[in-house]
């Protein structure tokens, strides 16, 4: 159906991705006082039917990322590739398509659903964009309804008769219905119950195994990181600090920010306390993002160079890219081991 | 009983009365808050863990939601018995609360200082300057930098963690011997959250208060609390030791929530442990467990009795037919 891309042409290809919102004070004569980089310089792969984790806390840009991919916001510089063609050039029937093959799911399932629409409806959404017709549709969505492990009579309900796992389960029904290539997934199972969080993670990879679909998967979790993602991206304050393969990165942290993220895990295993890095200090304001490094006013190790030249994402181990002037050649690193190993249990 | 214990709830029971039916949100609440110790309170969204909270506080929501039956016992008195007024010096002063979202604890047209003030104030008279300065000291001990800056700005001013840390001053400005923390660092950053179960833990070493710990995080537990309470549908199920429980969890219904959540160690891939069904509803309750219909190991007498409380442990108590057998 679809052009054939190149082999070496993964799906999703973001590159150097940056999104500024001027900053403006006033209305009728607004001056505009600065920027905010919300996304600064971002860059990453996703191939066909892998799940790219993308971790940070709040203000980090994880959210204006996705809506890049999703062609909801604009860059203010570099492109977003899918399938080898330049996303926000798109339009007409070819931006219409991309819909179809981008789709997504949001953290919250009671506001995601149309209270009005039966769950039928929701679902055959996509289909009747795409033209589809009567028992096709009816047909499509049973057979959605079932991959989701709901019932073929669910349709004819609203979401208020679910529960808010179901809810979720509806809303990646929807956004399976036009057989994406992409789905983005923005904190999926957060504003889900604890016992129910396990059934969604097992469905999404169901789903995945069954319908080679790739995730982006927004989450601040790192277990659910760990137990989903095939590649790991930790993002702080609009810039990416680190990027690895998911199961490196959790054998052999870098970035001190990164360091400090595992440290606050939360282990539910009181034996596994571990103190690590601990963070001083507030999340920097976007707004004025510190110079240098933007993480050296929190950072444990910051040395002087930090506050002054930016470090570059730079390659220390194949396929393990980390931000952090501890990495400079020359510097003798031998910083970064992680204070906390993984202990097999 | 006894004097180690500063709060005691008896068989506490509150309910919604609604046109639609009787919700039994809290049904049958026994457990004992001892001098000095971080209880855990875990349960989904909907088992009565906040209700409980607001029931022992007496803050339920007006209308609807009553207490029916039980004793919540502080310091050896009933408080469910005391009128308004008394109850309004007792918040505060013997027992105070956080709530999760900061952004609501906090009346956003008074600055800082005036709310921190009206809660010194009610405590200690004194002159303007005098409680002006309890209250830059009370931000300095929730390690709040600058805080004769801060006291002069309003809510909206600052971020989340530092208002949450706001609504800690406040809460511990009466020195209260019990202090209710109900899901305090959800709406916070990981980093952010660490560093506030740090400062609470240093504020209960040095005050020596009580906490009833409210979360559906079991991380958060083994990080902040000596003991555990497990809540399913309006009981506790399983009440013991932070280190018993997650070792030896004996309630069918705590062994599956551990088992489903993923590890940060250990092998990758495969499937989660899941928990399938969902909660009964609480205004149709089950007679006998309620969580039978889940349940790996129901039997024909589990759907029969609510099942008796078995100690299985040292301290360690579970409400399981099955383990009344061992």
């Amino acid at each position: 159906m679809t052009p054939r891309p190149l082999s070496a042409e993964p799906l999703l290809r973001v590159e150097n991705v940056s999104k500024y919102y001027p900053f403006s004070k006033g209305v009728l004569f607004a001056r505009t006082l600065g920027q905010i980089k919300a996304v600064d310089g971002v860059s990453f792969t996703i191939e066909p039917g892998k799940t790219l984790g993308l971790v940070g806390e709040s203000g980090c840009g994880k959210t204006t990322t996705s809506r890049l991919i999703l062609n909801l916001e604009t860059p203010t510089a570099g492109e977003v590739l899918l399938e080898g063609r330049r996303i926000h050039d798109l339009g007409g029937a070819a931006l219409t398509a991309f819909r179809g093959k981008v789709q997504a799911v949001f953290q919250d399932p009671w506001s995601s659903l149309n209270p009005r629409m039966t769950v039928g409806r929701t679902i055959a959404e996509s289909l009747i964009v795409a033209g589809w017709e009567g028992p096709r549709i009816a047909a499509r969505v049973a057979e959605l309804l079932d991959q989701v492990r709901l019932e073929p009579g669910h349709a004819e309900l609203y979401p208020h008769e679910f529960s808010g796992g179901q809810r979720q389960r509806i809303a990646l029904a929807a956004a399976l219905a036009s057989r994406p290539r992409l789905i983005v997934l923005d904190e999926p199972i957060s504003a889900l119950d604890v016992s129910i969080r396990a059934q969604m993670m097992n469905l999404l990879k169901d789903v995945q195994a069954e319908d080679n679909v790739a995730y982006l998967l927004v989450a601040h979790d790192l277990a659910t990181v760990r137990h989903m993602a095939d590649q790991t991206v930790v993002m702080y304050l609009g810039k990416v600090v680190e990027h690895a393969p998911t199961h490196l990165l959790f054998e052999d942290v870098r970035h001190p920010y990164t360091q400090a993220l595992f440290s606050a895990v939360l282990l539910a295993r009181p034996d596994q306390l571990a103190e690590g890095v601990v963070l001083t200090g507030e999340i920097p304001s976007p707004l004025s993002p510190p110079s240098g490094c933007r993480f050296h006013t929190r950072c444990p190790l910051a040395m002087p160079r930090c506050s002054s030249a930016e470090p570059p994402l730079r390659e220390i181990a194949p396929g393990h890219r980390v931000a952090c002037h501890l990495y400079d050649v020359g510097n003798g690193s031998v910083f970064g081991q992680r204070t906390r190993g993984g202990d097999g249990g | 009983m006894s004097h180690e214990n500063i709060l005691e709830v008896r068989d506490l029971v509150t309910y919604f009365f609604l046109r639609r039916g009787v919700v039994k949100a809290v049904d049958g609440v026994s457990f004992d808050l001892r001098r000095g110790e971080v209880l855990g309170l875990v349960g989904e969204s909907g088992c009565g863990k906040s209700l409980t909270a607001l029931s022992i506080m007496r803050l339920l929501p007006k209308g609807s939601a009553r207490t029916v039956r039980g004793e919540v016992r502080l310091g050896g008195e009933n408080i469910l018995t005391r009128s308004p007024g008394e109850m309004r010096k007792i918040r505060g002063r013997r027992m105070s609360m956080i709530l999760q979202d900061p952004q609501t604890s906090l009346n956003p047209v008074f600055s800082i200082g005036e709310q921190l003030r009206e809660a010194i104030f009610r405590r200690r008279r004194g002159t303007k300057a005098e409680v002006m300065q309890a209250a830059a000291s009370a931000l300095r001990r929730v390690e709040i930098a600058a805080p004769d800056q801060r006291i002069g700005q309003f809510p909206h001013q600052l971020s989340g963690g530092m208002k949450q840390r706001v609504v800690g001053a406040i809460a511990i400005s009466g020195e209260p011997e019990v202090l209710i923390a109900d899901e305090p660092t959800t709406a916070l950053d990981v980093t952010i959250q660490l560093q506030y179960l740090k400062l609470l833990k240093r504020l209960q070493a040095e005050t020596g208060m009580a906490i009833l710990f409210i979360t559906h995080d079991f991380g958060v537990v083994a990080r902040m609390c000596d003991r555990v309470a497990v809540m399913y549908a309006g009981r506790i199920v399983e009440c013991g030791p932070v280190a018993r429980i997650f070792e030896h969890p004996s309630h069918p219904y705590t062994q599956a929530l551990i088992a489903s959540v993923p590890r940060m160690s250990g092998t990758v891939g495969g499937r989660l442990a899941t928990i399938d069904g969902q909660p009964p509803s609480l205004s149709s309750l089950p007679a006998g467990c309620r969580f039978a219909a889940r349940c790996a190991h129901v039997e024909a007498r589990c759907r029969d009795a609510y099942p008796p409380t078995v100690t299985v442990g040292a301290e360690h108590t579970a409400d399981c037919w099955r383990l009344g057998r061992l």
